[in-house]
């Protein structure tokens, strides 16, 4: 259970790892979707866990552990509204994000690959796969936005 | 003739083609899908009776047969799209069935046309920079491009045929959309009709000094808009009458064909300005960029938002004419369907780039490429 350990190891989030995708509110868990649920090996809510240590910072949302064969991986999940309003808060929650991974979470940071995305709050995703925001998007490693994440 | 749904079944490619019309109506797809078929279909069960008496005056005659008529209506060989027996072919009118051999029969009907239909074969309108006659063609030819081409060889001979400058015109078009073209379709060239030797020909020209450009000289784009900015023409006539005798539909075949966004863009501006004179207009397209301009229509309907912010979509002043004819094309319904390639069609018409539905997501796969490419990208970009 390599996403957990990576949680215990961790400061600031060592108490905050949950089973499945408990970590995540009702609304938002309903957004993520996963054929087989066991893949999902545990989930922490990092806006919620660093929010005092870090409270001015654009903390992200939440990290999801899933096991794919043999490998277990870090995904990262950001709740957030699908616009082009919400691009520059996304580019630098993201940075955060990278930033956090790099200097205070590297067991985090070791399981992590291809696993950033961004999932749209209720309300419409006003951001097209051929505007400029999406490949802004796409150019620091960022998918989405979607409705919902399906996991695989 | 107001027709507010149409479906084919078992139409060439087509299994079943369902389409109920909003006021703007477009038709993606991929290729060999059937959505010109389907447009073909629409001007036929339409017009009829002009299409019948447009063919005998100029001397077709098909014999009553209906494999006969679809070869001279859509083209040679065309009538193998036909099928009879057990999965016979069939065309459906507002929920009523058509007997399909009354297509080629010479029946009691107007012979007036209520849909003007600009091909995606128009750039064959124009022979050596002038437009060719129906006779012109090959009597195995489309219908649709002949038809097109007398059109406009009609307005050039007796509307505009006097005039030397056929663009910038100050009776055609407001002055807005001559800007917009000059700018991003003319490059600052004027049209003109010329004489070369004893035959009139439509040239570019830069001043009224400069050499004039023939045709064969023209950008690819120049030479697909031309014949477009003709049917304009023919719609808006100058005289203070929104629409051109009994046109009620316009039906435009790619209306982006060899040109760049931003003249497309002015393009579907006057899109606008047609469905504001209360044309009903029907597209088919392989651009995003013409779904970009539905959805945000489509979005600012919804959301009952500020009409002029249609405007700033065409990034054009919000003058007084322009924002009367955003609040009217804001009320209008658009709906957009998808030709898949199992020969079914799909309503897309609510362009959800988060749809989980790929076919609408993708915007009928005219966004899917850009999808997968930011998909890749990202992808790369996390590679360590």
């Amino acid at each position: 259970m390599k996403f957990k350990r990576a949680v215990e190891l961790t400061p600031g989030v060592k108490a905050c790892y949950r089973p499945g995708l408990q970590a995540l509110s009702k609304n938002d868990a309903k957004r993520i979707s996963c054929e087989n649920p066991r893949q999902l090996t545990g989930s922490i809510n990092v806006d919620h866990a660093l929010q005092s240590a870090q409270p001015q910072a654009n903390r992200w949302d939440y990290g999801i552990g899933l096991q794919r064969g043999e490998n277990e991986t870090a995904v990262w999940v950001e709740v957030h509204p699908a616009s082009s309003a919400s691009i520059s808060d996304m580019l630098n929650k993201l940075e955060w994000l990278k930033n956090w991974l790099r200097s205070e979470a590297p067991e985090f940071r070791k399981l992590t690959g291809d696993g950033f995305y961004w999932v749209s709050t209720e309300g419409p995703i006003a951001i097209t796969p051929n505007s400029t925001y999406a490949k802004q998007l796409a150019s620091v490693g960022l998918h989405g936005p979607m409705r919902v994440l399906n996991l695989k | 003739m107001n027709i507010a749904s149409l479906k084919l079944e078992r139409i060439g490619q087509i299994k079943t083609a369902d389409v109920t019309f909003g006021d703007l109506t477009v038709l993606v797809g991929p290729q060999g899908t059937g959505k010109s078929i389907f447009l073909q279909f629409l001007k036929l069960a339409a017009d009829t009776g002009y299409v019948h008496d447009q063919l005998r005056k100029h001397g077709i005659d098909w014999n009553r047969s209906l494999p006969e008529f679809l070869d001279v209506y859509l083209g040679e060989g065309m009538r193998e799209i036909w099928h009879n027996g057990d999965s016979a072919s069939t065309v459906t009118v507002d929920n009523q069935l058509i007997d399909a051999t009354d297509l080629a029969k010479p029946l009691h009907r107007s012979k007036k046309a209520s849909v003007f239909y600009i091909p995606a074969q128009r750039v064959l309108s124009l022979a050596n920079g002038w437009p060719r006659p129906f006779t012109a063609f090959s009597s195995e030819d489309p219908f649709a491009v002949r038809d097109f081409s007398e059109t406009f060889r009609i307005l050039m001979e007796q509307e505009l045929g006097r005039t030397e400058t056929l663009f910038p015109k100050t009776n055609r078009l407001k002055k807005e959309y001559r800007d917009l073209l000059s700018q991003h379709v003319f490059g600052g060239f004027g049209l003109r009709v010329d004489r070369h030797g004893s035959q009139k020909r439509l040239v570019l020209r830069h001043t009224d000094t400069s050499k004039p450009i023939p045709y064969m000289a023209w950008s690819a784009g120049q030479r697909e808009f031309v014949p477009l900015l003709m049917g304009l023409y023919w719609l808006m006539p100058p005289a203070k009458v929104k629409r051109r005798g009994e046109i009620e539909w316009v039906v435009i075949e790619e209306p982006e064909m060899g040109l760049h966004p931003n003249a497309i863009s002015v393009v579907l501006l006057l899109v606008m300005e047609l469905l504001w004179r209360g044309y009903r207009v029907c597209l088919s397209t392989h651009s995003p960029h013409v779904l970009d301009v539905v959805w945000a229509l489509r979005t600012i309907h919804q959301r009952n938002a500020d009409t002029t912010r249609l405007l700033d979509v065409f990034e054009v002043g919000k003058t007084e004419p322009l924002k009367r004819l955003a609040e009217e094309v804001c009320k209008k319904e658009t709906r957009v369907y998808y030709f898949d390639r199992n020969g079914l069609t799909k309503d897309i018409s609510s362009l959800d780039p988060g749809s989980q539905d790929v076919s609408e997501a993708g915007w009928g796969g005219l966004s899917e490429f850009s999808g997968r490419v930011n998909d890749v990208v990202a992808s790369v970009v996390n590679q360590r």
